[in-house]
């Protein structure tokens, strides 16, 4: 039988995002699986360091571009917690409806981008139309599009009025109807279920054995999410239901995107409903941050997204992001071994990895970690 | 001459279908999509590049044959169209096996461009053949034993669907994977393979690749169109499974190979049995 190294990436059309995946092939099947990374990375952590609080927000805001209020989010619970900086209920709600219709976008576009993987390209571009609405959404309530820029230490830029609330209720609206209609295709379609059921299946006792999070956690039947288990900010106040599914294959990873989709509108629906109306954002600035240390873990729409962050006058020493793609990516080796070509990309996609958001440096030679400054690693080059 | 005239006119019909289908299927997705002379854009884009730099015979040879052999076919097919000057007996098994002629330079050029995407794009190629090809040259014989035709030029049968419709069903079966459409695009899937067999293309070669590939597409559709429903409609046909194949395309997801492969065997068995019940 034929055997060869099959590359896929860094530049590859299944991949939206560079990442080498270095696939041991004979014949068309997959006899071991590789993957290096390092072709997007920016250097954020280093970058984020010695800067005031709000200018680090804006910068960590940019993290990623499509869990934008995440980051932002888990910086905040970070911050506040070290300044003690309490946030009014309308503060919480309106952060929330941010994150969840962030979640929303996010699922969009991933479904999307998994119906393209699978060769319906009508689908993908039908999934995208629904994300528009999303994005018309932001930009009617923060003014951007995708970078929101929306939080502030302790409070946020602006209030939502009540055009902006009846305006994202309708754009969720006219989504739910639309994505029920394409689930009732993704789960009835002979072909997509061909294609999906059963591949890159992760058990429930290897989800938990490599600490997988997020939907593709959830999809092997771990009920484990972080608004529920650790409910922070607006999520008190909201009743948020965890969606978990058992059979952990492409197939259910992608029905427990879809699903979520229909969840983070509920919340975003009770959220709006419970925004106290007598009530305004605060002014800021609040007040200076006290020197510390402290973490803050969020929900992302790709699961756990974690920020240590230490303060000393009043400016950042450190930075550390752990995203949920860092988590999900080991699995890959072990869900590609014993694939088949045809299935890759729906396998790699179906952990939905973010690559940018993702990419840190560490940097190991025979077992020896090496620290590289900013200069260094933009050179490329420790020793020269 | 009128023939060869023809022919060459063709050419530029298969390069207008090509954005036609691109336009349609842009519109099915709720897109504007490009303009409908895009592929003549691109291919004098590609053009105006650089040749392929890959010191192989075969390899550099292929685009050469391929186009040679598409256009032989539009030729046979013309002159089929048009009269009896160039007609001979049993034509149609020679355009069959230029068909196949045709994707077997394709595998050449992949197995010499050592490329794991285009040999991955061979090995699917190989397995498809075993069913598709034999199902396509077994209607062809099907629909000419009927008819009791014995070449192209004579082929005077309207509306021959009426009377072979398992036949005429399998035609438009096996055209899924000759024209490359969804959900029998195994062979070039762009999202698995980067299309396969021309991964290691560009510039002019590339070119030259997009028209015999375009070309095949209308010959394909003249071939179905004369045989379902006759010469006159020929043309409207080849534009009516532009359209037809331009909906699949938009509206199914891609099939697993191992199941295309299975799939076309099975119609084999049937387009022979088919075949053998006519007999």
């Amino acid at each position: 039988m034929h055997k060869c190294i099959f590359p896929i990436g860094p530049q590859h059309p299944s991949l939206k995002e560079p990442i080498f995946l270095k696939l041991y092939v004979e014949g068309t099947t997959v006899e071991k699986a590789e993957f290096d990374l390092g072709y997007a990375h920016r250097g954020v952590e280093e970058k984020l360091e010695h800067k005031e609080v709000d200018t680090v927000l804006h910068a960590v805001q940019r993290t990623c571009g499509i869990c934008s209020q995440c980051h932002s989010l888990a910086f905040l619970r970070a911050v506040e917690g070290i300044g003690q900086i309490s946030i009014t209920k309308r503060v919480a709600l309106q952060r929330i409806i941010i994150a969840e219709l962030e979640r929303m976008h996010s699922h969009l576009l991933w479904s999307g981008v998994m119906m393209h993987e699978l060769g319906l390209e009508t689908l993908f571009m039908y999934f995208m139309r629904e994300r528009e609405k999303i994005l018309d959404a932001f930009d009617e309530v923060t003014g951007n599009r995708v970078h929101h820029s929306a939080d502030l230490v302790g409070t946020m830029k602006r209030d939502f009025s009540e055009q902006d609330i009846e305006f994202i209720l309708k754009s969720i609206n006219d989504i739910k109807g639309k994505v029920a209609d394409y689930r009732n295709v993704v789960d009835s379609h002979d072909v997509i279920r061909d294609r999906c059921i059963g591949k890159g299946k992760i058990t429930k006792t290897d989800a938990m054995k490599f600490g997988l999070v997020g939907p593709v956690a959830r999809a092997s039947g771990i009920d484990y999410d972080v608004r529920v288990n650790s409910p922070y900010m607006g999520y008190e106040m909201v009743k948020v239901k965890s969606v978990v599914r058992k059979g952990g294959d492409a197939q259910e990873r992608t029905l427990a995107r879809i699903d979520e989709i229909f969840e983070s509108a509920r919340v975003v629906e009770e959220a709006c409903s419970k925004i106290p109306k007598d009530e305004t954002v605060p002014k800021y600035p609040v007040k200076r941050i006290a020197n510390g240390y402290g973490t803050g873990r969020v929900e992302a729409p790709r699961g756990e997204n974690f920020h240590f962050v230490r303060i000393e006058n009043a400016k950042t020493q450190r930075v550390k992001i752990r995203t949920p793609t860092v988590a999900n990516l080991i699995m890959y080796p072990k869900v590609l071994k014993g694939a088949d070509i045809t299935d890759v990309p729906v396998i790699v996609m179906s952990m939905d990895p973010c690559i940018s958001c993702m990419e840190r440096v560490a940097v190991i030679r025979k077992g020896k970690t090496e620290v590289w400054t900013s200069h260094e690693l933009s050179r490329g080059n420790k020793h020269d | 001459m009128i023939e060869f005239v023809m022919a060459a006119l063709l050419v530029l019909v298969a390069i207008l279908f090509s954005g036609i289908k691109r336009k349609l299927i842009a519109r099915m997705h709720n897109r504007v999509g490009p303009p409908i002379v895009q592929p003549f854009y691109d291919i004098l884009k590609l053009f105006s590049k650089k040749k392929t730099k890959y010191v192989n015979p075969i390899f550099n040879l292929v685009p050469y044959l391929s186009i040679i052999a598409s256009f032989v076919i539009l030729f046979m097919i013309s002159a089929a169209l048009i009269g009896e000057s160039f007609d001979f007996d049993y034509n149609f098994i020679l355009l069959g096996y230029l068909f196949i002629l045709l994707d077997t330079f394709y595998i050449f050029g992949a197995v010499a461009s050592r490329s794991p995407f285009a040999i991955q794009s061979s090995i699917r190629e190989l397995l498809l053949m075993l069913g598709y090809e034999l199902t396509f040259l077994i209607v062809i014989a099907v629909f000419f034993a009927k008819m009791d035709v014995l070449s192209l030029g004579t082929y005077t049968i309207e509306y021959g669907f009426l009377q072979l419709p398992i036949a005429s069903m399998l035609l438009i079966l096996v055209g899924f994977v000759i024209v490359r459409v969804t959900p029998f695009d195994v062979v070039n899937a762009e999202t698995e393979i980067s299309a396969g067999f021309f991964a290691e293309y560009y510039g002019a070669d590339l070119a030259l690749i997009e028209i015999a590939e375009f070309v095949k597409d209308l010959a394909y559709g003249l071939v179905a169109g004369l045989l379902l429903f006759g010469k006159p409609y020929a043309l409207l046909a080849a534009l009516g499974f532009v359209a037809f194949y331009s909906l699949m395309q938009a509206s199914s997801p891609r099939y697993c190979t191992f199941r295309t492969a299975k799939l076309f065997i099975l119609i084999a068995v049937i387009a022979f049995i088919d075949l053998f019940l006519l007999v």
